[in-house]
């Protein structure tokens, strides 16, 4: 569905994105994560052919993201923070303009959603909510079906209601239509209930991509009881990420866990003596952050 | 086209708010252009006037505005925009912009120009012609904005864009007359053109059509964008520009004619006309104008021809060493002074009154430091472009209220024709107000009015007349005219002079047939008295504001200098020499008696330094002395003494003034010894070395005289050579030449008035006639430049006449010829005069 190959866009002396390459499969919801500032936002311009990329491709339905046009766009769903609204229009006058547009437009479907998200027909956008405006905004960019869904920061500066509201309301329409979806967000939490993927750019590059999944099954928190005599390496392992030491109790992230008995012997190999260590599972978000925070204070390009 | 059709139903919907303002104003102008609200009065204040142009700009600027914001979230330049990821076709956007402007804005322009004409009342074709061109001028005027929602974004942007586009305009009006050299370029010519401005408004549009869709493929930064804006702006109007000067033939209505009319009529510039002023050159270095009289021969008489300037360079040894271009009118323009076709329309005889008078035209420039070693020849050559005129009598009205005159091109009703307190506040004597309402299109023939008194046989014209228009900047317009005269009804002393009743309106057409070239190559001229250093030495003639009456202020103005002391060098004497004639002769008085006081005054300042240094006054060129009263001349006569007769005689070519002060001081003689030759090697002579000339009585001076006589007419000089037989038979030829060039029109050759007498010495009675209804009207209004000329020609009647001559400044010498005409006269041959038959 989307194809990125080397993407760079630069903006004077900002690389704003930076050799990125990365592949959205079709019927999956990835979620395109990174701190603000990262890229996310210019990549999607670029993909959607509203910012020319300095070099590199971008493929969106098959199609060069330069030569996008009305054949492509009516299959693709755009909603956007930053994006510009007729909010001069009513409800109804607004979506009275799109449907025209698009010939597959499902007007039982649009009822559908009217009625789900229960958008006031007659008010102008300019005095809707955000969280309306953006439902509105998503109403008329799903109406038709499209193939593919790119959202970008939809959630942002909505409040916690109003974005349970609106992730409900995206999740079931994705799981029923089995839409392509491709969204935005700097904050794991809004999406990992959405996410099959998560891609992770970081300073413009791709940091990681896999499936949330795999994500989960290779992130644990791992805590460890020292001996009173025992002093903590200078060399750690480097899949044990953000490890800090309380007293006796050393924690750490392990990025690479596979099963329990090859974590107790990489412990013992540091700890020969160490009597007990415990595993837990992380969250999507515990795992971002983790990631976040490592991106940061080492700038790596890969844990 | 359907999207495109969905589109404009957005965008109608989202400007249908502030249109339905623009519409009701638009009906609001057409309601005004009508005069159904706010009808045009003769005494209306500006404030009307102010509103139909605030109306006017708003209506124009509010378009612009609608069109150029549009629905703004989907500003096609804005990445975010919203139709940016909407499956429509960016054609369709565009073109549903179009449809925006056509539907909105050149339709509604359209219809109000059709409602108005057919209101007005104008045939079907010039409304349907009429209404077409508004809409379409509507829509190339804003279409070109629609290209430009493709290349700028925002506001800011736009307003950036306006910035560079006038930039570059301004620019473009700055540098092209220095490149074209053409001092007179007119800003607007592109935009006078119809043709053009479309032209220029299609090229721009396709320019910036190929813009935004490079923008939109690369994604220019706004500075290449404003960049390349500026370039387009330049090389378009540039071009147009060049264009428009290479092609004179524009909007001409005959060229055919104008170029067989160029075949037939031969032109030339009298060697003897070319005057020398030295002055400030356009590119303010100084050097020498060349000004000159373009005579031309065979020229139908209701035909006028203007020669423009193109371009003249001063050649010397052969070679060219300088090409100067002057002052360029780029198109033919309304005559600035009333020419002789106008007099063809007229009775025989007719004296016309004028405005103003110019028939004389620069042909050349030197630059100061061009000038080669004293003593060698120098020749002018010229390009003309002549401009050729038809010029129709259209209506002979008796001028009365209600006349009306209606062509297919105008219709001009009197409104009222008012006498006394009636015409204005303080009346001057037989002072009569005539309004006019005139319906015209005045990009057509240009159309003249002329009130014609049979009576006096004099003709006024009314070619520029104050009033007000409807506002309309083209097509059929309004307009109401008012023209105030005195005089015409009564002399200055109320005493009665024409009948109202028997006033008659002539309406004349003048249409611009075409343009055609002449090239013109001067005779060899002698060069030397264009090399003196002058620069600074020119006085000119009043200029200075007065607070106070001319006395007070020239002596305020003498006080502030400061008076050299007796130890002062001589720069210092010089400069205050300087200060203080500047001073006179800027701080004009006004009457007799201040008149003479301000010399008293200018004589007391000096006359010290003249009894020290008159060389230094010797050397004043001939604007320092006005006239043989000056205190200039009157100090240089009290203290010039023979240790200055060679440099008095040697310079009287050059300075005329000196020729008077050499005759008043007996030098005559040994001017004439040693100067001889060198006098008549002169292109022409000044009044006082005439004058000295005279007294020689040596033949080769006669012959020439007689010969300057052709272009220099003067009674005196011409009776001083008819004493002598020999030279009676040329004589009586130049007189029968003279008479035939008479034009009776006041101010319209400085010469006339010694025609006319010349021609009265001769017994030609049609002379005596224009002589006796031109010296009644004195000191009138119209001859505010003429006055000492009309004042003479009084006296020479007085002469010719046998009748009583009265001093210059006396009234009764325009007062006695009331009433006279030739047929109380009788030529007697033997006293070279007239006398009144008992």
């Amino acid at each position: 569905m989307i194809t990125l190959d080397n993407l760079c866009k630069k903006f004077r002396k900002t690389e704003a994105v930076n050799g990125l390459s990365l592949h959205v499969p079709a019927g999956q919801v990835t979620a395109f994560l990174g701190p603000n500032g990262a890229g996310k936002s210019t990549t999607i311009k670029c993909l959607l052919g509203l910012h020319r990329p300095d070099s590199g491709s971008a493929e969106v339905l098959g199609c060069n993201s330069r030569r996008l046009g009305p054949a492509q766009f009516q299959h693709i769903g755009y909603v956007s923070e930053n994006m510009e609204l007729p909010l001069w229009m009513s409800v109804q006058q607004f979506l009275d303009y799109c449907r025209p547009l698009y010939p597959q437009w499902d007007a039982t479907f649009e009822r559908q959603m009217l009625q789900q998200f229960d958008l006031p027909l007659q008010t102008k956008l300019k005095d809707l909510s955000r969280g309306m405006r953006m439902k509105a905004a998503l109403l008329s960019s799903l109406a038709y079906r499209p193939k593919l869904v790119v959202l970008d920061e939809p959630f942002s500066g909505l409040d916690p209601l109003v974005r349970d509201e609106f992730i409900r309301g995206l999740l079931e329409l994705t799981e029923q239509e089995g839409w392509t979806v491709f969204v935005s967000s700097h904050d794991i939490e809004e999406v990992q209930r959405l996410a099959d993927r998560i891609a992770i750019i970081n300073s413009g590059k791709l940091a990681l991509d896999e499936t949330s999944e795999s994500l989960q099954t290779r992130f644990r928190a791992i805590e460890v009881i020292l001996p009173d005599d025992a002093k903590l390496p200078t060399q750690l392992p480097a899949d044990w990420l953000h490890a800090e030491q309380a007293g006796r109790t050393l924690r750490f992230i392990s990025s690479r866990y596979a099963e329990p008995e090859s974590l107790a012997a990489a412990i013992r190999l540091v700890f020969p003596s160490t009597p007990h260590h415990e595993v837990r599972p992380m969250s999507l978000r515990e795992i971002f952050i983790a990631l976040a925070r490592t991106y940061r204070l080492e700038g790596k390009a890969q844990p | 086209m359907n999207y495109a059709l969905h589109h404009f139903r957005k965008e109608a919907r989202h400007l249908l708010p502030r249109w339905v303002w623009w519409l009701a104003a638009l009906g609001l102008e057409l309601a005004i252009h009508l005069e159904w609200v706010m009808p045009m009065t003769y005494n209306e204040g500006s404030a009307p006037h102010t509103l139909r142009y605030v109306l006017s700009t708003l209506l124009s600027y509010g378009a612009m505005f609608m069109v150029l914001a549009g629905c703004p979230e989907d500003q096609p330049a804005r990445a975010g925009a919203f139709i940016a990821t909407r499956p429509l076709p960016r054609l369709s956007y565009y073109l549903a912009r179009l449809l925006v402007i056509m539907v909105m804005f050149a339709l509604p322009m359209l219809l109000q120009e059709a409602l108005y004409l057919g209101l007005s009342e104008r045939p079907v074709g010039a409304v349907l012609s009429g209404a077409l061109w508004k809409g379409l001028a509507t829509l190339v005027n804003l279409g070109w904005l629609i290209p430009m929602l493709g290349l700028l974004s925002g506001w800011l942007e736009i307003g950036l864009a306006v910035v560079v586009v006038r930039a570059c305009f301004y620019s473009c009006q700055a540098v092209l007359p220095m490149l074209l050299r053409h001092h007179e370029l007119e800003r607007e010519m592109v935009f006078l053109s119809p043709g053009l401005w479309l032209v220029f408004h299609t090229l721009v549009a396709c320019a910036v059509v190929w813009l935004a869709i490079q923008h939109q493929r690369f994604g220019w930064s706004l500075l290449r964008r404003l960049t390349l804006g500026g370039l387009v702006v330049i090389l378009v109007y540039s071009s147009l520009v060049v264009f428009l000067i290479s092609r004179d033939q524009r909007d001409a209505s005959d060229p055919q004619r104008a170029r067989e009319l160029a075949q037939t009529v031969q032109f030339s510039v009298p060697t003897a006309l070319i005057e020398r002023e030295r002055r400030e050159t356009q590119q303010h270095q100084p050097g020498t104008k060349f000004t000159g009289h373009i005579d031309s021969a065979n020229v139908p008489p209701d035909v006028e021809v203007n020669a423009r300037l193109l371009r003249s360079s001063v050649v010397f040894d052969g070679a060219a060493s300088s090409a100067v271009a002057l002052d360029i009118p780029a198109k033919p323009r309304a005559p600035g002074f009333y020419p002789q076709p106008i007099l063809h329309f007229l009775p025989k005889g007719t004296v016309l009154m004028p405005r103003s008078s110019f028939n004389e035209h620069e042909i050349g420039t030197l630059a100061e430091q061009q000038v080669p070693a004293a003593g060698k020849a120098m020749r002018l050559e010229a390009d003309f472009a002549c401009d050729w005129f038809q010029w129709s009598a259209i209506a002979d009205v008796p001028l009365q209220r209600g006349a009306v005159v209606s062509t297919p091109d105008s219709s001009l009703t009197v409104t009222d024709v008012v006498t006394g307190t009636a015409s204005s506040n303080q009346p001057k004597p037989g002072e009569i107000r005539i309004n006019f309402r005139h319906h015209l299109n005045p990009a057509g023939v240009a159309s003249y009015l002329v009130i014609y008194s049979p009576e006096r046989q004099l003709a006024w014209c009314a070619g520029e007349l104050e009033g007000y228009s409807s506002g309309r900047a083209g097509g059929w317009e309004r307009q109401l005219q008012g023209w105030l005269r005195p005089y015409v009804l009564a002399y200055d002393d109320n005493a009665p002079a024409a009948d109202l009743t028997k006033l008659r309106l002539i309406v004349l057409q003048r249409r611009y047939l075409g343009s055609s070239s002449w090239a013109w190559h001067g005779e060899s001229m002698p060069i030397t008295q264009h090399s003196a250093s002058y620069r600074g030495w020119y006085f000119y003639r009043g200029g200075m504001p007065l607070a106070a009456d001319g006395v007070t202020a020239l002596r305020a103005r003498i006080a502030t200098l400061p008076r050299p002391e007796p130890t002062a060098s001589e720069v210092e004497r010089n400069r205050f020499i300087l200060d203080v004639l500047r001073a006179y002769h800027a701080i004009i008085a006004y009457n007799d008696a201040h008149i003479r006081q301000q010399i008293d005054d200018v004589l007391a300042a000096l006359r010290p330094l003249a009894a020290q240094r008159i060389d230094t006054f010797l050397t004043l060129p001939t604007s320092a002395v006005r006239d043989l009263k000056s205190p200039v001349y009157a100090l240089a006569k009290e203290f010039t003494t023979d240790a200055q007769r060679d440099y008095v005689v040697q310079h009287l070519v050059e300075r005329d003034w000196l020729a008077a002060l050499a005759k008043d001081k007996g030098w005559g003689d040994y001017a004439r010894q040693t100067m001889l030759p060198t006098i008549l090697a002169q292109p022409s002579y000044a009044e006082h070395l005439r004058s000295l000339m005279l007294t020689w009585d040596d033949p080769a001076v006669l012959r020439r005289q007689l010969a300057d006589l052709r272009y220099f007419p003067e009674a005196r000089t011409f009776e001083k050579l008819y004493l002598q037989p020999e030279l009676r038979p040329e004589l009586d030829r130049l007189a029968a030449q003279l008479c035939a060039e008479v034009m009776p029109v006041i101010g319209w050759e400085k010469h006339a008035c010694q025609r006319l007498e010349i021609a009265m010495g001769q017994g030609n009675a049609d002379a005596l006639d224009i002589a006796l209804h031109m010296a009644p009207l004195g000191r009138h209004d119209d001859m505010s430049n003429d006055t000492t000329e009309t004042r003479w020609l009084a006296q020479g009647l007085a002469k010719e006449t046998g009748q009583h001559i009265p001093n210059i400044g006396d009234r009764s010498l325009y007062k006695q010829f009331r009433g006279q005409r030739v047929a109380d006269f009788q030529y007697q041959p033997e006293k070279r005069g007239w006398v009144k038959q008992p």
